[in-house]
C-alpha cells in the first residue's frame, strides 16, 4: 500500500538526513519505526505524510505518487490521513470539542455527525468529561489522548504518529494500542515511532529499525 | 472552511489591556489631585477683624500685587463630620478667631513680599509659614509631581507595547490556526477578511483607550503651555470631542495603530 522508493532528503546541501531508503509496507498492517534520536524518524514520517517533499525518490500511497501531486490536491489527500506530530498541537484558543471537530469540518461532516462522533470517541478514551474544556488544563497525557483522537476521528486509512505514547502511562498505552488495533482490522494502517521496541504490546506490530541515514531493516 | 478570531482570547487580551492602562492612568490622576490640591504651597494670614470691608482691604492690596488666588476661608468647614453639640462648641469657638486668607500657589518669593505688602498694617496677626515651608512644600509636590509624569509616560509605553502585543496575539494565534488547518487539509483561509478585521480591532481598541489618554495628555499640555492651572476644574472638565487638539490626537493614534495592522499584516502575508 505505501510504497517508498529511493528517498532521500536533506535539510542542507549535500547532506543527506535519509539515503535511498525503501521501503514496503502492507495495508492494514501496524508498523513502528525504532532508532536513536535524530536519526530521521519524524522526518521519515512527515515525508510519507507529505509535510516534507523528499529531493529525489518517490512515495506512492495506494495509487497516487505525492511527488506529482500539486500543493492543493496534496492538502486534500492529506484529509484521509491521520496525523500525531510534535509540531502539530491542539489549539489553545479552542475548547477540546472544537478541537476535535476541525478535521470532520474540512470534510464537511454535518453538525450531528460531528457531535456523534467526537462523543462516541471521548468516550472511548475516557475523557467525555473534558469535552468543554481547554487543552490548558488538561495534563500533557490528557492532552495526548485527544491528539490520538482528533487524528483517528475521521476514519483515516493511514495513521502518521510520531511517538505517541509518550507522556502516557502503561496501562492507558495498552488500552488505546487494543483501540488501533480494533481500526486496524477494519483497514487502518498505522506508523508510528519510538526509542525502542514497546515492552507492553508487541502482538502483530513490525518494527523496522533506522541505523544509519541509508539503512533501515526490518526486525521482525 | 472559515476560521474564527478566537473571541474569548481577543476579549481577555483587550479586558487586560483597558483594566491594566485604565488603572495605571487612575494612580497618576490621584496623585496629581493629591500633589496639586494638597501639597501645592498655600499660606494663611490672619486678620484681627471681622470687618467684611477691613478685610475686603487686604484682599484687594494682595490681588494688586497679582496675588490672584486669595480666598477667605469658609469658617464652617471647620465643622465638617462633627456631632451637633461639638459644631455648636466649634462654630463657637472659630467665632472668637481672627478671620483666616488663604493664599494658594505661592511662589518662593512670595511669603517676602507678602511681609512687606503687610508690614505695619494693623489688621494682620499671624501668617501661618515662612520661606523653609515653601521649600519643603515645594519639594514634595514636586516630587509627587514629577513621579505622575513618570506614571504617565509608563502609562503610555505601556499602551503602546499593549497595542502591539495585542495585535501580535492575535496575528500569533492565526499563523498557529492556519498551520494546523493546513496540516489537517484544509485549502481556504480567508486571509483578506482577517486581515481587514485585525486593523478594525486595532482601531476600535486604540479609539477606546485614547479616549482614556486623552484627559491626562490635555491637562499635560496645558501644564506646560499655562503657568498656573485650576488642575481640578480640568480634571472634571468635559472631553471635548471635536477640539482641535483633541482631533490630531486621535488622528496620530489611528495612524499609529494602521501602521501597527499593516506591518503586522505584512508579516502574516510573508508567511503565508
Amino acid at each position: 500500500m505505501i510504497e517508498v522508493k529511493n528517498l532521500c532528503v536533506s535539510y542542507q546541501q549535500n547532506h543527506y538526513i535519509l539515503e535511498n531508503i525503501n521501503l514496503n509496507i502492507k495495508k492494514g498492517s501496524f508498523n513502528v519505526f525504532i532508532g536513536e534520536t535524530g536519526i530521521g524518524k519524524t522526518t521519515l514520517l512527515k515525508m510519507i505524510s507529505g509535510l516534507i517533499r523528499p529531493n529525489k525518490g518517490e512515495i506512492i500511497i495506494g495509487d497516487q505518487n505525492l511527488n506529482k501531486l500539486s500543493q492543493p490536491y496534496l492538502s486534500i489527500f492529506r484529509r484521509g490521513i491521520g496525523l500525531i506530530l510534535e509540531d502539530f498541537p491542539l489549539l489553545e484558543d479552542y475548547t477540546i470539542y472544537e478541537n476535535l471537530s476541525l478535521p470532520l469540518k474540512i470534510s464537511n461532516s454535518s453538525k450531528k455527525n460531528i457531535t456523534q462522533k467526537i462523543n462516541y470517541f471521548l468516550e472511548l478514551f475516557n475523557m467525555k468529561n473534558k469535552v468543554h474544556r481547554f487543552p490548558k488544563q488538561l495534563s500533557q497525557g490528557e492532552n495526548q489522548k485527544i491528539l490520538i483522537v482528533r487524528a483517528i476521528i475521521n476514519n483515516p486509512f493511514l495513521l502518521v504518529a510520531d511517538e505517541p505514547f509518550s507522556n502516557i502511562d502503561k496501562e492507558e498505552s495498552i488500552r488505546i494500542i487494543k483501540i488501533l488495533q480494533s481500526l486496524q482490522k477494519k483497514g487502518l494502517t498505522i506508523l508510528t515511532t519510538s526509542h525502542e521496541k514497546y515492552n507492553f504490546s508487541n502482538k502483530n506490530i513490525n518494527y523496522f529499525k533506522i541505523f544509519d541515514k541509508n539503512s533501515i531493516k526490518n526486525e521482525n | 472552511m472559515k476560521i474564527k478570531v478566537s473571541s474569548h482570547r481577543v476579549i481577555n487580551i483587550f479586558f487586560t489591556n483597558c483594566i491594566f492602562y485604565f488603572t495605571l492612568l487612575l494612580i497618576s490622576n490621584l496623585i496629581n489631585f493629591y500633589s496639586f490640591n494638597n501639597w501645592a504651597p498655600e499660606i494663611t494670614i490672619y486678620t484681627n477683624s471681622s470687618d467684611e470691608k477691613e478685610i475686603k482691604s487686604v484682599i484687594d492690596l494682595l490681588s494688586s500685587k497679582n496675588f490672584n488666588d486669595v480666598h477667605i476661608l469658609d469658617k464652617k468647614i471647620y465643622a465638617k463630620g462633627f456631632t451637633e453639640e461639638s459644631k455648636f462648641q466649634i462654630d463657637n469657638l472659630i467665632e472668637s478667631l481672627p478671620t483666616p486668607i488663604v493664599i494658594k500657589n505661592i511662589k518662593d518669593n512670595d511669603i517676602t513680599i507678602i511681609k512687606k505688602i503687610l508690614l505695619g498694617n494693623n489688621l494682620i496677626v499671624a501668617i501661618d509659614a515662612d520661606e523653609n515651608y515653601i521649600k519643603d512644600s515645594k519639594f514634595v509636590s514636586l516630587s509627587l509631581t514629577f513621579f505622575y509624569y513618570m506614571l504617565l509616560f509608563f502609562s503610555f509605553v505601556v499602551f503602546c507595547f499593549n497595542s502591539y502585543g495585542f495585535s501580535n496575539e492575535i496575528v500569533q494565534t492565526r499563523i498557529n490556526e492556519i498551520k494546523v488547518l493546513s496540516i489537517l487539509g484544509a485549502t481556504n483561509f480567508y486571509s483578506q477578511k482577517f486581515i481587514v478585521l485585525i486593523l478594525m480591532l486595532e482601531l476600535i481598541v486604540a479609539f477606546i483607550l485614547s479616549i482614556f489618554f486623552i484627559n491626562s495628555t490635555v491637562l499635560m499640555l496645558k501644564k506646560f503651555l499655562l503657568n498656573r492651572v485650576e488642575y481640578f476644574n480640568l480634571f472634571i472638565s468635559e472631553i471635548d470631542l471635536f477640539d482641535t487638539q483633541n482631533i490630531y490626537f486621535y488622528l496620530s493614534i489611528i495612524i499609529f495603530s494602521f501602521i501597527i495592522g499593516s506591518t503586522l499584516s505584512l508579516r502574516l502575508n510573508k508567511k503565508y
